[in-house]
């Protein structure tokens, strides 16, 4: 609308040129999409169908096997194809991510809403000042830097080194979180950018709904989740939505903290061990071993792979659907903040 | 807002109730590591022993590695394809979607924003590069044009890992959220002044991007420069070193080679040049403010 105006719109030329700008979006449109439909596409095709006719736009004969995989361990290897993912049916990998973002969004949104809701409409200016700092500090700093240090950290919580002060001759005490799921779910506990978007909500609000509240003899917290939460819940979708993906997509978190528990393997980490015994893996139809031909028939390659990519995108679809009008709201609420 | 001497005791109790654990989480896992990071870079890391310091030779060390180099320069080499190609995209196909009609931009913007996780979106490109299996070299077939190496080509490599965001353009959020708040009367005045299509683009609605466009390239550049899970999982930082990134040399440097604290002072020496550049980033941008 804004930059050709109403009144040109009949001259050809112009018709024209609008024409050309709706062609390129949509192109832009359907080249996201065609990912997504490839992705389900090679999902449903049997896994000789990717070897011999990888380019076929729908499978020729769908099969679920893939899928199948959901349910079903295969512990056959065959033709240097070395498979672990498969050693647990891959719903283990759907409800340890499902555990942990779960769990990481019921830990972390409360949390970062009572420190931003203190931070704003409770805490004396200065000491606010002082700690909305101390909140969003940590923005500004590459994350990268903290990639050892953690994991040193995590080693030995609360210790980042080996040698643990002992107070009068006892050790204190040292948990390590390597291997365990709150190694990954700690550390998300606080997110200083839900942060700045709760504390910038809840600065809108006046002040008065608050005092209300408090001389109507409502304690502290019941004024917080009775009076400001059911007015926040824009902004709670929002803050909820990044929560949920961010931990649903972290790799390099879990990756360092459960490698070495496969059992407790999120989505993403399953994922990338799957394409990395892939990669090198290409069965000739000559000589086939009976171990691989099972393989082949059980839907291992990259059919399973695809298969994995589309389990691992419904819960984000889900979430899109289920916050999108709140999400569009909450993201012109805050503005340009 | 209330000032502080009028806030009852019991409120002022109340609100630190309500930080502290926020304040431990962040103490522990935003601040302390950063702090930490500064003292493992100056110490060696045994399996069986405590650490001791060894001064400067975890920076020296760095610095004689000739992959550190290798692995800067690569860095840098993303960074610029990835801004360069793709940074000014969004910003295009922003202001050109504001153009359609309310029905259609809500469309197109529901079909854009269907999410895929971000680990299986890689994996889908992977799949994609495939030499054999993968659907563009199909292409290349079906046109008898020479099939490509992609991730496994030393030239083609790092391209590879970029070329993704290029085709698959899109509009960015931000942007829309900020061009829909300019006012429709700025374009009409300009409209009535005898403005055209570009002069409209560069006297009204660039100037009031502007702000969001900086802020975006700062975090762009943040995000760009400690790029990992891309070159890991795509090439794992082949073919040789052609796409070994300073973050994933610095994963292979704590948990290949176990080297704790070479690997944290590489992290440091990251840290700064991509502070330098930020600060650098904002003088210009302050200066680029008033001029206009």
């Amino acid at each position: 609308m804004p930059l050709i105006p109403e009144v040109g719109k009949r001259r050809a030329k112009v018709r024209l040129a609008l024409l050309c700008i709706a062609a390129f979006l949509w192109i832009g449109v359907a080249l996201h999409l065609f990912a997504v439909v490839w992705m389900i596409s090679a999902s449903l095709k049997p896994t000789h169908e990717i070897f011999e006719d990888p380019f076929h736009l729908w499978p020729r004969h769908p099969s679920i096997a893939s899928y199948k995989l959901l349910f079903t361990s295969v512990t056959a290897g065959g033709l240097n194809l070395n498979i672990d993912v498969f050693r647990y049916p891959l719903i283990t990998y759907v409800r340890n991510s499902i555990y942990i973002s779960s769990l990481t969004v019921l830990l972390q949104i409360p949390v970062t809403a009572m420190a931003a809701y203190a931070v704003s409409k409770m805490h004396a200016p200065r000491a606010a000042r002082l700690l909305f700092l101390f909140f969003i500090g940590t923005l500004m700093v590459p994350g990268q830097i903290a990639i050892v240090p953690r994991f040193l950290l995590l080693s030995h919580f609360p210790w980042p080194t080996q040698n643990i002060p002992s107070i009068a001759g006892a050790q204190m005490p040292s948990f390590s979180l390597i291997g365990s799921y709150w190694g990954v779910i700690l550390p998300a506990a606080f997110n200083a950018f839900n942060f700045l978007l709760f504390k910038g909500f809840f600065d809108t609000l006046p002040t008065e709904l608050m005092d209300a509240a408090r001389i109507d003899g409502a304690s502290e917290l019941t004024t917080m989740r009775a009076v400001m939460l059911p007015l926040a819940r824009p902004i709670l979708a929002v803050t909820v939505y990044f929560a949920f993906t961010a931990a649903w997509n972290e790799f390099l978190g879990p990756w360092i903290v459960l490698m070495s528990e496969q059992g407790k393997w999120p989505l993403s980490v399953a994922l990338y061990k799957l394409q990395y015994s892939l990669t090198s893996w290409q069965p000739s139809q000559g000589s086939m071993d009976p171990a691989t031909q099972q393989l082949l028939a059980s839907g291992v390659g990259y059919n399973a792979l695809m298969a994995l990519a589309v389990v691992e995108s419904i819960p984000m679809f889900l979430a899109f659907l289920i916050f999108r009008e709140q999400l569009m709201k909450g993201i012109q609420l805050q503005g340009l903040k | 807002m209330q000032t502080g001497a009028l806030r009852p005791r019991h409120i002022r109790i109340a609100a630190w109730w309500f930080t502290l654990p926020a304040l431990l989480f962040q103490f522990f896992f935003g601040w302390f590591p950063i702090l930490i990071a500064f003292l493992v870079a100056f110490q060696r890391y045994y399996f069986a022993k405590p650490a001791d310091f060894v001064g400067m030779e975890n920076f020296r060390a760095v610095v004689q590695d000739p992959l550190t180099l290798e692995a800067f320069k690569n860095t840098f080499l993303y960074a610029i394809l990835s801004l360069g190609l793709t940074f000014f995209v969004p910003i295009f196909v922003s202001i050109l979607l504001m153009e359609m009609k309310q029905r259609t931009i809500r469309w197109m913007m529901i079909l854009w924003f269907i999410p895929v996780a971000s680990m299986a979106g890689i994996v889908i490109w992977k799949y994609m590069y495939h030499p054999t299996l993968g659907l563009l070299n199909g292409l290349l077939m079906a046109l008898h044009l020479p099939t490509q190496k992609w991730l496994d080509d030393p030239n083609l490599a790092m391209l590879s890992l970029v070329l993704p965001g290029l085709i698959m353009f899109g509009p960015g959020l931000m942007y829309i959220a900020a061009l829909q708040s300019i006012p429709a009367e700025l374009y009409e005045a300009a409209e009535l002044e005898g403005a055209r299509f570009f002069q409209k683009i560069r006297f009204v609605t660039m100037p009031r991007l502007r702000p969001i466009i900086a802020m975006m390239l700062i975090f762009s550049v943040i995000g760009v420069m400690q790029v990992f899970e891309l070159p890991f999982v795509m090439t794992g930082g082949g073919p040789g070193y052609a796409t070994t990134t300073v973050v994933m040399q610095i994963y292979n440097q704590a948990f290949s080679a176990f080297n704790l604290g070479k690997a944290t002072a590489l992290a440091i020496v990251l840290f700064f040049v991509i502070m330098t550049i930020v600060i650098i980033q904002r003088r210009v941008y302050r200066e680029d403010l008033d001029v206009s």
